[in-house]
């Protein structure tokens, strides 16, 4: 068996992202989500729903009277805060651990992911647009790969950072030159392995080569592709790859990105992220770094 | 931003991708500090601004200054290094913001009659810059390799 085919063998063997959190992603990303519907979901989930109990209680939401129902604290919280809440509390859970194959510290990847969803909005907001639904979940997925290829980029470290760093190739082709497969194919195999498909999985697949992807997905990985380029310069999560990685032209002129625009939306994502990121903290006392 | 006296600290910041990270230290009040600044200037969103200073090289700089003087660090002694200021690969100018925060920052050192005695600036590579405050001895961590200002 060559390293690629031991590469995808693992992505194919790791642990399933909860059914009740993929269920849940798609529900609060819906425009039509329904905040009983919301509510009844995570209801299910003892963990997120004390949480956001706890966070309806805070000082800082101020409650008149106690809130002891679910779909109070919905209402009370708002739909979007309370998923990135239950993004946090769920999905944080699974990909807080050191990837020291990409220097990741524990915590980076999710913060590098959290980071990434909120700047796929901001770019639409700047374009004038919305964000189709899909490309939240994306923008958190884009670097799941990570999770299973640290491991090999560990070991393979110096050849890939020396192609990557001292040849001027991007780092995922040096992935690929190196060890056969990149972090992109991998989040997609890993997704594939979860039931997750259509634009999600295509914008993963193809956010380092977004004019790749089936035309029907596009628009969504260019955002994907974009918002992630704007999360590296700003350094959250950030990791051994750094900045190395290939703008795609296609994507820059697609959304129009200029200097002002790329500044707007790292204004825009680094105080969300922090919002987010006290959010959490007063919920689930989340550490610092 | 961080400021400190005591000569068993170091300063660290991580991650500096277009960022800018600078270390300002006396070595004879024996005072320095450190700011990691991520956007070039604070006119494009004084509100936020004022709630985070630190965040915009314009602003964030000034107050590392203030706060390092009021510490007892003199002007005239003050060193300064620089690192970060990256931009992706290949990007035709279309993110810039690497340089603008490297611009801004060039420009407020000449008004307050400061140069930098140490740089690591620009490129793609990520890096991790750390400052000892026993000697002023300023690092930068990037791709497994460490290297002095």
């Amino acid at each position: 068996m060559n390293q690629r085919d031991t590469i995808i063998q693992t992505a194919s063997s790791i642990e399933a992202m909860p059914p009740l959190a993929l269920e849940l992603i798609d529900m609060l990303q819906s425009p039509d989500a329904e905040v009983g519907e919301v509510a009844h979901v995570i209801a299910h989930d003892p963990s997120s729903a004390a949480n956001l109990l706890k966070l309806a209680n805070s000082a800082a939401m101020a409650p008149r009277s106690p809130v002891t129902e679910i779909k109070q604290a919905v209402i009370r919280i708002g739909l979007q805060r309370t998923a990135q809440l239950v993004l946090h509390g769920v999905v944080a859970k699974h990909i807080d651990k050191p990837i020291t194959g990409y220097d990741l510290v524990p915590g980076a990847l999710w913060e590098f992911s959290a980071a990434a969803a909120i700047a796929t909005h901001a770019l639409a907001k700047a374009n004038e647009s919305e964000a189709p639904p899909q490309a939240f979940t994306a923008g958190l997925f884009q670097d799941l790969g990570k999770l299973v290829l640290g491991h090999f980029v560990r070991a393979d470290g110096e050849a890939i950072r020396q192609l990557a760093f001292e040849q001027g190739h991007s780092f995922e082709q040096a992935e690929r030159e190196v060890l056969g497969i990149d972090h992109a194919e991998v989040g997609a195999i890993l997704l594939e392995s979860w039931g997750i498909s259509g634009a999600i999985h295509d914008a993963v697949r193809w956010h380092h080569e977004p004019e790749n992807a089936p035309e029907h997905s596009q628009p969504i990985a260019y955002l994907v592709h974009v918002a992630g380029q704007i999360v590296n310069l700003t350094g959250i999560g950030g990791g051994a790859d750094g900045s190395q990685h290939q703008p795609s032209g296609a994507a820059l002129d697609f959304l129009d990105i200029q200097p002002k625009r790329v500044e707007q939306v790292m204004r825009e994502t680094l105080f969300e992220f922090e919002n987010l990121k006290s959010l959490t903290t007063q919920s689930a006392g989340s550490k610092k770094r | 931003m961080a400021v400190s006296k005591c000569p068993d600290q170091a300063l660290v910041t991580y991650s500096l991708g277009s960022c800018v990270g600078v270390t300002l230290f006396d070595p004879e009040a024996g005072v320095g500090g450190m700011i990691h600044c991520l956007l070039p200037v604070s006119k494009t969103d004084p509100e936020k601004a004022k709630a985070k200073p630190a965040m915009f090289t314009d602003t964030g700089f000034v107050a590392l200054l203030n706060a390092v003087t009021a510490e007892g660090a003199k002007m005239e002694r003050l060193v300064v290094k620089v690192a970060g200021g990256g931009a992706p690969m290949d990007s035709a100018g279309r993110f810039k913001i690497g340089e603008r925060n490297y611009a801004v920052l060039r420009k407020l050192l000449w008004k307050n009659n400061l140069l930098i005695a140490g740089e690591d600036v620009g490129g793609t590579k990520p890096r991790t810059m750390r400052i000892e405050m026993s000697t002023g001895q300023v690092t930068v961590s990037s791709c497994g390799e460490v290297t002095e200002l």
